[in-house]
């Protein structure tokens, strides 16, 4: 049980949601939690730690920004992946350098993501 | 010596590890010299940059049309897309500038320092075995040297990726001070614990001396002479009762961190199978190292490891005989892809990194040397946390490289060996 890791979801776009839920079916050792909105996802990551969370840039409410800095509140080493469309690359930049593990250009590719994920759950494990 | 070496020699049975990588003599190494230059972006025979590049191609446009065309078109046609093109090239190479020169300022730097360890390690080394050392304090200035490099620039880490041809100890013992020192300041340790890390990590093999024939065996040890080999531990540390220049009090921390090295939490480990908080923290920071160091240079009974996957197999593996912080400190040193690895970047470009960007596993800065067709092109550096479109896809291991361009492995693989003019 311990090694369950837990992972948030933060998505607005439904074709994106389906992708990326179906990635997380072939990594058994982390429970997904989903946040469609800003405000769901805000709160989820106030009230406890996540070990990873999956963002979009740009959620209805929120940046994908301030949702990296809620999460490392909890938990410092979180492990945060930013989606984002090719535009937002500067703002991915910034994410990056506070701190965000990586993250993945619209439309994810679903090898860049499972290969992320891979990586991520070697780091967490 | 480590038992993961000793098991996958068990498993391979036989097989001098198809050893490429050891065959290439050090002779070749010094026959060439080019390769053997350690700032991979300095090495002469490539391009200067882009300067150079774009020079030529520019006449080649007017004087490729003018003849079936007529006057006027010759004079219109060719004029506009030379300024264009000039312009767009002159701020490709500022930006290019931007990245590069401080970073090869750094680099310097770093070599110089780099290099001042190799010597100093071969200098311990050599001279352990005369019979009385007096070298502790200049030992220590070189570890708070090393200290005060790494806090500021990062490009002194990306040296161990070096090994030394005339006797892989020397670049070992270097590379397993640097990297432990940067683990050391990772986890916020004292200056002067740090530095003193630095020393034993420099001193931790000096035991391997006297068991150099079986280091240098290249088929696999017998049971007999691993047991005997794990011996090095103990009588490395018993040298250290030849400094004459070391406080006891000292000397008696640094031979309990030098016997303990190869301890592991789990009991996994020699000579005295210890457990937990029997380990010294010190010992865990530069066993951690030492298996790295080791897995990801070639030996003389196997071929280098990519440090992508040995880093991914300390992890998953190995770390269960360290404390987790410790592991956690090379990760966040070494990054999921460590200086020297080379990749596959998403614009289909082949890399090697060269600088990790502190706080990011998967984003260090690289220096690219093919372009998708396999095609090398004048080195470029690239910070990949500065250029978020492109991301490493995936490692080249040496078999790929080589199919990719020969000349260009063969080269890459030169220039791994250390060597001082």
């Amino acid at each position: 049980m311990d090694n369950t890791k837990r992972l948030l979801l933060v998505t607005d776009e439904g074709y994106v949601t389906d992708r990326v839920q179906e990635i997380l079916k072939g990594f058994p050792q982390f429970s997904v939690a989903h946040a469609a909105t800003g405000e769901e996802a805000r709160e989820l990551l106030k009230e406890s730690a996540f070990d990873a969370v999956i963002t979009d840039i740009y959620v209805r409410g929120v940046s994908g920004l301030e949702l990296l800095h809620h999460a490392k509140e909890k938990n410092k080493d979180v492990c945060v992946i930013i989606i984002t469309g090719v535009d937002n690359a500067d703002l991915a930049a910034k994410a990056l350098k506070e701190g965000a593990f990586d993250f993945v250009i619209k439309p994810p590719a679903l090898d860049r993501i499972s290969n992320i994920l891979k990586l991520v759950a070697l780091v967490k494990a | 010596m480590r038992f993961s070496d000793l098991n996958s020699r068990a498993k391979k049975g036989e097989v001098p590890a198809g050893s490429p990588v050891r065959n290439a003599p050090p002779e070749c190494a010094k026959k060439t010299e080019e390769p053997v230059k350690p700032l991979d972006a300095a090495i002469p025979d490539f391009p200067s940059g882009p300067l150079s590049a774009a020079a030529p191609e520019r006449p080649a446009v007017p004087e490729a049309h003018p003849a079936p065309r007529t006057g006027s078109e010759a004079d219109t046609a060719p004029a506009e897309p030379p300024i264009s093109r000039k312009n767009r090239q002159r701020k490709h190479e500022a930006a290019d500038r931007a990245v590069e020169r401080p970073f090869k300022e750094l680099d310097a730097q770093a070599r110089e320092i780099y290099s001042r360890n190799i010597s100093l390690a071969k200098e311990l080394i050599t001279q352990a075995d005369l019979g009385y050392l007096k070298n502790y304090d200049s030992l220590m200035r070189l570890a708070e040297l090393n200290s005060g490099t790494l806090s500021e620039n990062q490009s002194l880490l990306s040296y161990t990726r070096y090994a030394t041809p005339d006797d892989y100890l020397y670049a070992h013992s270097a590379n397993v001070a640097v990297i432990s020192q940067a683990m050391g300041l990772e986890l916020k340790l004292d200056k002067s614990v740090v530095n003193f890390l630095g020393f034993c990590a420099l001193a931790h093999d000096l035991g391997m001396t006297d068991y150099a024939e079986l280091a240098r065996k290249e088929g696999p040890l017998t049971d007999a002479e691993y047991a005997e080999i794990t011996r090095h531990s103990a009588s490395g540390a018993a040298k250290l009762d030849r400094f004459m220049d070391m406080e006891p009090g000292l000397r008696d921390r640094a031979k309990k961190v030098i016997v303990q090295v190869h301890e592991r939490i789990d009991a996994g480990g020699y000579p005295d199978r210890l457990t937990n908080e029997e380990i010294d923290p010190l010992a865990q920071i530069i066993g951690i190292a030492d298996v790295y160091e080791a897995m990801s240079h070639p030996r003389s009974w196997r071929p280098a490891g990519h440090p992508h996957n040995v880093i991914k197999h300390i992890i998953d593996k190995e770390g269960k005989g360290f404390n987790s912080k410790i592991v956690k400190a090379a990760l966040e040193v070494l990054s999921l892809y460590p200086p020297g690895s080379m990749v596959a970047l998403s614009t289909g470009e082949t890399a090697s990194v060269v600088k990790v960007n502190a706080g990011s596993l998967t984003r260090p800065t690289v220096a690219v040397w093919l372009d998708p067709d396999g095609a090398q092109v004048p080195v470029r550096l690239v910070d990949l946390i500065e250029h978020p479109l492109t991301s490493i896809e995936r490692i080249v291991e040496e078999k790929e490289l080589t199919t990719r361009n020969p000349k260009f492995a063969a080269r890459r693989e030169l220039s791994r060996w250390w060597v001082d003019w």
